[in-house]
């Protein structure tokens, strides 16, 4: 697509007179007294090729050796098995480098898969240009309530990633140099305001950890029991852990990297869990939120009031 | 009321709704609203009338479509259309014969069954409600209004300024292009973008909305509010999507509006 992704269809619907709004209508009532007039339903799409080995994967490039690795290739086998040279089919010894079954996995690897991280940030980095080009041409502000999510469209090998949001003007103020976007409306959006802070952006980070099971933990997932009698039945699976922390940390470094001086606000983290093969596992882990700029000194708020909500 | 002056029932309800809307214009009321929603509905100042619906059995057929282009299933987006829109006018007609001013809390279905190949039902359904002033809300069309909020949404855009004048939707059917082998080879261990598959699934999503704004302005409707955007396959495929866009058309009665000042609140919910 040229430099201004947007369509002549979106041109024409946002000439057109009426307005749109995806808000939820208790959201549309506390955008109108914030002194927010909704514009128009705003969206930005990007339909991409998807794989998990690409471009930068162990398999073309030797990026992959140079990523983020836990110090798993350090394990030692609790079993006493080294590395396997040769496997012959006779007997299953407990020295040497021989006679261990060929699936112990004696190595293993938490990696995070950077290239996962960098393919997606395309899809969202375009599914957000267009849509604050949408605004843009909507002559909004800034957009709120801004909901994204990226799904397998027809099969796995293709993902459509997906923003939409509603476009506002603020009341009385000329137009600001850039358009801001928040994931917040309504209410949370209200509160950040009156407590003095001010959205500039929606921000996400992804972190996709790839885990080769190493003997112990396979043990683990299989069922708990080793028949050597060594992993115990009841106890941490340290690798998964480290992958869980992993990419949380990572994420949230990829995020804070990008923030200066200001702040995360109503960040959330989605993960998600995916088997690719025995023993092979990819733990992904999606934060959001939105960046915050604190813009004045909160007033006092007023003391709260008990309330029963008929909802 | 006596017989003489009850309006006809329309040709296309069936005998039974008569019978029942006769009844309902007797007094007694029927409604699935929630109690919150009652009490907020009646705070807003409207009466609930009855459950009304509209239904239609559409046999939605096939139409060709190219193996390797992306387009609009023309036939098929219009019999997605027609088939909501005669459920929806059915619903309109019962509310009508009960004197309502609007129906709320609508909601569209889609059922297949078992015994119909390629048909589907469309089904309308919601309470209808009527002003305890007496003043009359119909729409610009003279018909009752319809909108797919809940009473709760109801009282709160009321207190905005805003009426609500139609339950709007637009669709477009959509088929997506195979991707040929070549094509597929060339982007084999890459994570790229591909222009065609986005431009084709945004310019669907942009009908379906602007197909829904051209009804709203037919309303002379200020502003569409709560606009969903909803895909589904349907029965077709995972390469024939349906975009479908929803909302209800307001209009903006006057801009001398108080709204409550918000207040901080600790809600005894747990």
């Amino acid at each position: 697509m040229s430099a201004t992704d947007i369509l002549s269809e979106a041109t024409t619907r946002l000439g057109e007179g009426t307005f749109t709004s995806g808000l939820t209508i208790p959201e549309f009532a506390a955008c109108l007294h914030m002194g927010l007039r909704p514009v128009a339903l705003v969206q930005g799409y990007c339909v991409m090729k998807w794989a998990w080995y690409a471009s930068g994967s162990q398999y073309s490039s030797s990026s992959f050796w140079s990523g983020n690795r836990s110090n798993l290739s350090s394990y030692t086998c609790p079993h006493g098995f080294g590395y396997r040279s040769s496997y012959t089919s006779s007997g299953y010894g407990r020295s040497g480098y021989q006679g261990v079954e060929p699936d112990h996995r004696t190595w293993g690897s938490n990696v995070d898969q950077r290239w996962v991280n960098d393919a997606w940030m395309v899809g969202y980095n375009a599914a957000l240009k267009r849509m604050i080009e949408e605004a843009q041409g909507a002559g909004a502000h800034g957009v709120i309530g801004v909901v994204d999510s990226s799904s397998h469209l027809i099969d796995g090998a293709i993902r459509e990633f997906h923003m939409y949001g509603t476009a506002v003007v603020v009341e009385g103020e000329p137009p600001p140099p850039q358009i801001w976007t928040s994931y917040l409306a309504g209410e949370r959006l209200a509160k950040l305001v009156e407590a003095g802070f001010f959205p500039v952006s929606v921000v996400a980070g992804l972190a996709s950890i790839r885990i080769w099971s190493v003997c112990a933990t396979e043990i683990h997932l299989e069922g708990g029991y080793d028949p050597y009698g060594t992993v115990q039945p009841t106890s941490e699976i340290q690798q998964i852990s480290d992958a869980e922390m992993q990419a949380r940390q990572v994420a949230r470094d990829r995020i804070k990297s990008g923030l200066g001086a200001d702040g995360l606000h109503g960040a959330s983290f989605e993960t998600d869990w995916e088997e690719v093969g025995k023993g092979d596992f990819v733990r992904s882990c999606t934060l959001r939120g939105t960046r915050v700029r604190s813009v004045s000194d909160a007033p006092a708020l007023p003391p709260p009031v008990p309330t029963v909500v008929l909802r | 009321m006596t017989d003489a002056e009850e309006p006809a029932t329309p040709a296309d309800l069936p005998k039974d709704a008569g019978h029942r809307l006769k009844e309902l214009r007797s007094g007694l009321f029927t409604s699935d609203l929630s109690v919150n929603e009652f009490l907020l509905v009646k705070e807003a100042g409207f009466h609930p009338l009855g459950f009304v619906m509209g239904s239609s059995i559409y046999h939605t057929g096939l139409q060709s479509r190219k193996w390797s282009q992306s387009q609009e299933l023309t036939k098929l987006t219009e019999a997605m259309y027609n088939a909501r829109e005669l459920a929806m006018t059915r619903m309109e007609e019962e509310a009508d014969q009960l004197g309502a001013d609007g129906v709320v809390g609508v909601r569209l279905d889609v059922n297949y069954y078992e015994w119909g190949n390629d048909a589907a039902e469309f089904i309308a359904m919601g309470t209808a409600v009527r002003a305890e002033s007496g003043l009359s809300y119909r729409n610009k069309l003279g018909k009752p209004f319809t909108s797919d909020l809940s009473g709760q949404d109801f009282w709160t855009i009321m207190q905005t300024g805003h009426v609500p004048q139609g339950l709007v939707m637009g669709t477009c059917v959509y088929h997506i292009a195979h991707r040929g082998i070549g094509q597929t080879l060339g982007s084999i261990g890459q994570n790229v973008e591909l222009p065609n598959f986005t431009q084709a699934l945004y310019e669907a999503r942009e009908l379906a909305m602007t197909r829904m704004q051209d009804e709203a302005e037919e309303l002379d409707a200020t502003g569409i509010v709560g606009v969903r955007l909803e895909e589904k396959s349907h029965m077709w495929g995972s390469h024939t999507i349906e975009f479908l866009s929803l909302g209800t058309a307001v209009i903006k009665t006057t801009d001398d509006v108080v709204l409550p000042k918000p207040t901080t609140i600790i809600s005894l919910d747990s």
